[in-house]
Order: C-alpha cells, then sequence, then structure tokens
C-alpha cells in the first residue's frame, strides 16, 4: 500500500520499484529446497577440486566430489572457522536478536532493498503535534561478567523514557531505570551456574551492576524547546528545525551531509572517531525514531534502500521478540544491524556487531584510550599515537566483542507526540532504589 | 597463494558473495543449473585470487555469466531457464503470502520480464533484482557506464510496453487468474 498523495503512475521509476518487488523468492538460496553450501575449505583445501590444475578435467560427478572434497576438508574448516571467531573468549552465541523463519504477516524472503522500500511505503502519517514528544526505548550493553575458567557474558539492560517540550521555558522529564543484569543468552546461563551464579558483576574500569532492578532515576527540568537531535550531541534540535528538514530523498541526503562535516572527527579523520559515512548513518537512524514528519522518515528509508552493500538478514527478532527483517551492511554501518518492520515501516532495534580483530571496526576513539601502568581492570592494546605504536588500554567491556557478537542493542518503544506528562516529583529528583 | 591467511580471506569472500552469485546465477539458468555454476565460480575464484579486484562481486558474476554460456549447452541452459521463469508465475510461488503481492502484480510483471530478450532482462534485473550499482552492472555486462545507461533506458521502455500490453491484455490480473493463465508457460520472445 502506498502512502497518500503518491499514485503508482505519478513516480518516476515506477517501473524498476514494482520489478524489485517482483523479485522471486526462488532466486534465493534459502528458499526450499535450500542449498547446501559446500564450505570454504572444499575450493582450497588439500584434494579440493579447486587444487587441479588449469584445464585438468573433472568427472562427471562434481557435486558429489564438492561434497566429497569438504568433508575431508572439515578439520582445516574448523581452523579456519577458530581464526575468524578471534576473540578473548570462546564465542557462545551473544546475538539477542533471533533468526525467525516466519514473523507473522511477512514474506520469509526479501532482499535488503526490498525490505527498506517496503518500510519507505509503508510509513504512515502520524500526529505531528502535542504538548510532549514522548520517547522510550530499552538499551542493553552486553559485557564480560565471568571468569576466566568460567567466562561467559551479562546484558545490562536499561530503560529510558522522554518527555520534550516543544516550548521553550516548559518542563521536560525523564525516567530511566537499570533493569537488573542477567547471562545475556541461553548459552551464557550454563558457565554462570558453573560460577557460581553470581548476582553482582564488576567489569570496566570501576563499574559494577547487579541483578534484579538496581536503579530508578527521574528528572524535571525547565527546557528550551529541544525535543531530539540527529547525531551525538552534535546538534539539539527543536520542532521547527525537525520540521524543516527536507522530504526529499536527495536534499536530505545532502542536509545531513553538511551537518555531519560540522563534526571534528569528519574535518580531521586523523583524530580518529566517527567517518562522514559512519556520521550520516547515525543521523538517518535519528530520524526513523525521531521527531520528524512522516515524509522525512519516509525519505530516510529510502536513501537506506539507495546504499550500495545493503544485505538482508532475513527475518529475525529484535531483544524484545518482535518480529521484523534483519539488515546489515551498507556505508558508515560500523557493523551495525537494523531490524526493521517493513508492514509498517518502523525501526524496531538497533544492534551493534562485534568484529573479529576484537575490537570494533574504525579507529578507536581517543576519549576511550588511556594509559594505566600496570593496565588494570583495562585491556592493553596498541595503538598508533603520532607515528609510534604505543601500548594503552582500553576498557575491558570496549575490547571484550568478538566476531558476531551484539555488544550492545537499543529497541525503540515507542515515539510520538503526546498531550500526557508523566507524574514525577514537584522537583528534580533522584528516586534511588536498592543498592543505589 | 595457499596461505592460511588467504584461505581464510577467500573464505570470507565466499561466504559474503555466494548467495549473490547463486541468485544471478538462477536468473541466468535456473535453479537445477546454478549450484553447479556457483561451485565452478568460486573455483575459478580461488585459482585467481590473487588476481581477484575489490569488490570482487562483478568480477563473480561475469565468471559466473561465462561459465553458464560455456559449461552448458544453450539449449538446455534455456530450457532450464524457460522452466524456471515458468516457476516464477507458479501457484506455489505466488501463494506465498508475500508483501510484496499487496503492492505490484508480480505476475504481469514477470510475465512482461519473460517476453523481454535475454540482454534486456539481464540489464534490468541486474539492477532491480541484484542490487548492483551502475558502473558495477555495466562491468557485468562488458560496457562503458553510458554505454550502460543507454541500454538501460531502452530496455525500461521495452519492459514498459510489455507491461502495458500485458495490463491490456488480461486487465489487471490478479495472482490466482494469472497462475492458471500462465501454467502453459511464459512465452518466450523469439530471437
Amino acid at each position: 500500500m502506498r502512502p497518500p498523495g503518491r499514485p503508482a503512475s505519478a513516480r518516476r521509476g515506477d517501473l524498476m520499484r514494482r520489478l524489485t518487488l517482483a523479485r522471486p523468492a526462488r532466486l534465493d538460496a534459502g528458499h526450499p529446497p535450500a542449498v547446501r553450501w559446500p564450505d570454504p575449505a572444499a575450493f582450497t583445501g588439500p584434494g579440493a577440486p579447486g587444487q587441479l590444475r588449469r584445464g585438468q578435467p573433472r568427472s562427471g560427478q562434481f557435486r558429489q566430489r564438492m561434497l566429497a572434497a569438504a568433508s575431508s576438508a572439515a578439520a582445516l574448516l574448523a581452523v579456519i572457522g577458530g581464526l575468524v571467531a578471534v576473540g578473548p573468549a570462546a564465542p557462545r552465541g551473544g546475538t539477542p536478536a533471533r533468526r525467525d523463519s516466519h514473523p507473522a504477516g511477512s514474506p520469509p524472503h526479501l532482499t535488503a532493498r526490498q525490505v527498506l522500500i517496503e518500510a519507505a511505503d509503508h510509513v504512515r502519517p502520524a500526529a505531528g503535534d502535542g504538548r510532549y514528544w514522548f520517547a522510550s526505548t530499552i538499551s542493553g550493553l552486553i559485557v564480560a561478567g565471568g571468569t576466566r575458567a568460567h567466562p561467559y557474558d551479562i546484558v545490562m539492560p536499561s530503560l529510558e523514557m522522554l518527555w520534550l517540550s516543544p516550548r521553550s521555558g516548559r518542563t521536560d522529564y525523564s525516567f530511566g531505570e537499570e533493569l537488573g543484569a542477567t547471562p545475556a543468552t541461553p548459552a551464557d546461563r550454563a558457565p554462570w551456574r558453573a560460577a557460581g551464579s553470581p548476582r553482582t558483576w564488576y567489569y570496566g574500569i570501576g563499574g559494577v551492576t547487579t541483578a534484579g532492578p538496581t536503579q530508578v532515576a527521574a528528572f524535571r527540568w525547565t527546557g528550551h524547546g529541544l525535543v531530539g537531535y540527529l547525531e551525538g550531541d552534535l546538534s539539539y534540535l527543536t520542532r521547527t528545525q525537525f520540521l524543516a528538514l527536507p522530504a526529499s530523498p536527495s536534499r536530505l541526503l545532502r542536509a545531513l551531509r553538511r551537518e555531519a562535516r560540522q563534526l571534528p572527527s569528519v574535518r580531521n579523520p586523523r583524530e580518529g572517531g566517527a567517518t562522514e559515512s559512519q556520521v550520516v548513518w547515525g543521523e538517518l537512524v535519528q530520524l526513523l525514531h525521531g521527531p520528524v514528519s512522516w515524509r522525512v522518515r519516509r525519505a530516510a528509508w529510502e536513501i537506506l534502500a539507495g546504499f550500495g552493500g545493503m544485505r538482508s538478514l532475513g527475518p529475525m527478532r529484535d531483544p524484545r521478540g518482535r518480529a521484523g527483517f534483519g539488515i546489515a551492511g551498507g556505508p558508515g554501518a560500523n557493523g551495525q544491524i537494523l531490524v526493521v518492520n517493513p508492514a509498517d515501516g518502523a525501526l524496531l532495534a538497533t544492534e551493534d556487531v562485534g568484529t573479529p580483530a576484537g575490537l570494533p571496526p574504525g579507529p578507536v576513539p581517543r576519549s576511550l584510550i588511556y594509559r594505566g601502568r600496570p593496565c588494570q581492570g583495562g585491556h592493553p592494546v596498541f595503538v598508533t599515537v603520532g607515528s609510534r605504536r604505543e601500548r594503552r588500554c582500553v576498557p575491558v567491556y570496549f575490547h571484550r566483542v568478538y566476531r558476531g557478537q551484539v555488544y550492545y542493542w537499543t529497541a525503540y518503544l515507542a515515539g510520538h507526540w503526546t498531550d500526557s506528562a508523566p507524574h514525577l516529583a514537584a522537583r528534580p529528583t533522584w528516586v534511588a532504589g536498592p543498592g543505589y | 597463494m595457499t596461505s592460511a591467511q588467504d584461505r581464510q580471506r577467500f573464505a570470507a569472500m565466499y561466504l559474503e558473495h555466494r548467495g549473490r552469485v547463486y541468485s544471478y546465477a538462477v536468473s541466468r539458468a535456473g535453479r537445477p543449473l546454478a549450484e553447479e555454476i556457483v561451485s565452478e565460480v568460486f573455483l575459478v575464484a580461488w585459482r585467481r585470487f590473487a588476481e581477484l579486484p575489490d569488490p570482487p562481486l562483478p568480477w563473480l558474476l561475469v565468471t559466473a555469466r561465462n561459465v553458464a554460456a560455456s559449461q552448458f549447452r544453450a539449449a538446455v541452459r534455456e530450457q532450464s531457464l524457460a522452466e524456471e521463469m515458468r516457476a516464477w508465475t507458479s501457484p506455489a510461488e505466488l501463494t506465498a503470502g508475500d508483501v510484496a503481492d499487496q503492492v505490484t502484480d508480480r505476475v504481469t510483471i514477470l510475465t512482461a520480464l519473460a517476453s523481454l530478450a535475454e540482454p534486456d532482462r539481464e540489464l534490468l534485473t541486474l539492477v532491480a533484482w541484484h542490487g548492483l550499482p551502475a558502473t558495477a552492472a555495466a562491468r557485468v555486462i562488458g560496457c562503458s557506464t553510458a554505454a550502460y545507461f543507454v541500454r538501460l533506458h531502452r530496455a525500461r521502455r521495452r519492459l514498459e510496453q510489455a507491461v502495458a500490453a500485458a495490463e491490456q491484455g488480461s486487465g489487471r490480473a490478479s495472482p490466482a487468474r494469472c497462475g492458471a493463465a500462465t501454467a502453459g508457460g511464459v512465452p518466450e520472445r523469439p530471437r
């Protein structure tokens, strides 16, 4: 279904869009009967067909030979797999979002571009006015929680709710709650039990967390009419500024790039930190759940659909169990996965995934590097400082990621205008829970 | 060439691209031949791993194109592809509850696409189905980017005409009607 005012025949390029959406599911290897891929070692291992000299004849039973070669090279593959899965601890899953074969009402096979175009087409007009912009998220940080003998991960989820008034001088509210740490995945529960089922963990530099809800914080303050931001703390914007963003994908992309170039890290890439494409990616993610018009949100999806290198991870559920599609890749994604519900054009969640090198992709932000002799509570890494290689420390949780591990996620629960204010204390206050 | 690091890099490249090479092979030669084509492509890729360009996908697709043309007799490949395109509009494929069905008449598009000549089909699907940017698609086709745009423009016009003809001929056919209507086979354009 198309948004109002966009008749099919009126849009240039509509034919190509229809063709894109008509892509047969049979083109996908996962379409039944699913393809049984030969292992990579079948091409490269000793005795594999890939070792045949050019022009050497092969038997007619090519596939059978491939599969046999794959079996004989299993040990080699295990070595390769081990090399790929480099990390301080053995990977045990650690991905909160789960692959899902059939989320309700969604097609089983869509490419990334199809998912994103679908999402763009299904963004619906929503109320653009109210006393507050209300945003609610739950974020989870996954850190190493075990011992050397019993390594496992824990997830520290926290709830945040914001009520931001578009009028300067009015009261804004926030409410936050640490929901309590737990073993990150079912696979982490066994080593957690083996380690004595601890309920308190120490991580990073001075970090401590406990199981069960621990901290509650409620604030109210006099606001300045700022209802969101585009990227990091670069640019808090008013509702008027958000509404002024262009709804044309090309003009919006130009505006986002302009905004990104204000960041010092973009102007001075050698300093480390986010690149322009990474900042633009972050801006687009902000727009997908921020106080923008539905047309701008649609344009954001269309920009993402136009990026090269996007790939679909297929149906999956977000950390809250909601069904969607996983989208990865693309310029500036920096290992981030988007969990998208194409049926209503909603960004359900973002997930940051670890890389084989241990550190997230990109340069280590200087703010996270500190000197330590010895490197107590941190993890030693070698970084280039000027022209020299130096041993420095980064927080353990920053280093402690491995290939495929989701080490941070955010689930977007709500983002809309409302006239309802929360019932919080009359003065700015902390409401402390047990252990705080 | 055979260092563990090379094998690791090859494995990563294989895992990243095999699905897209497979999709392309299906669209060129049908499912029955696609696995064989993909295997052959990655065998060649390993033998010439040191020469692979970055990004390797256009090279892999060109190789798949060549393998499909050289590995199988033309008659075998065309028969396999014709069966594949019939399957695209079969009732089983069209009743899969696909969201895409809500926004487009897949049968009309696929029938119109099947009526085009193979070069036109390839031009259109490289962009629409395989997600290649124009420069990469031009490399697969083996022409300049400018020439690619000209050919793509012409292919789009021919697809528009074919879609209009399909819509005029049968109205906006429902998937069920078209599934039955195409049971006898998707018409192949005479070459």
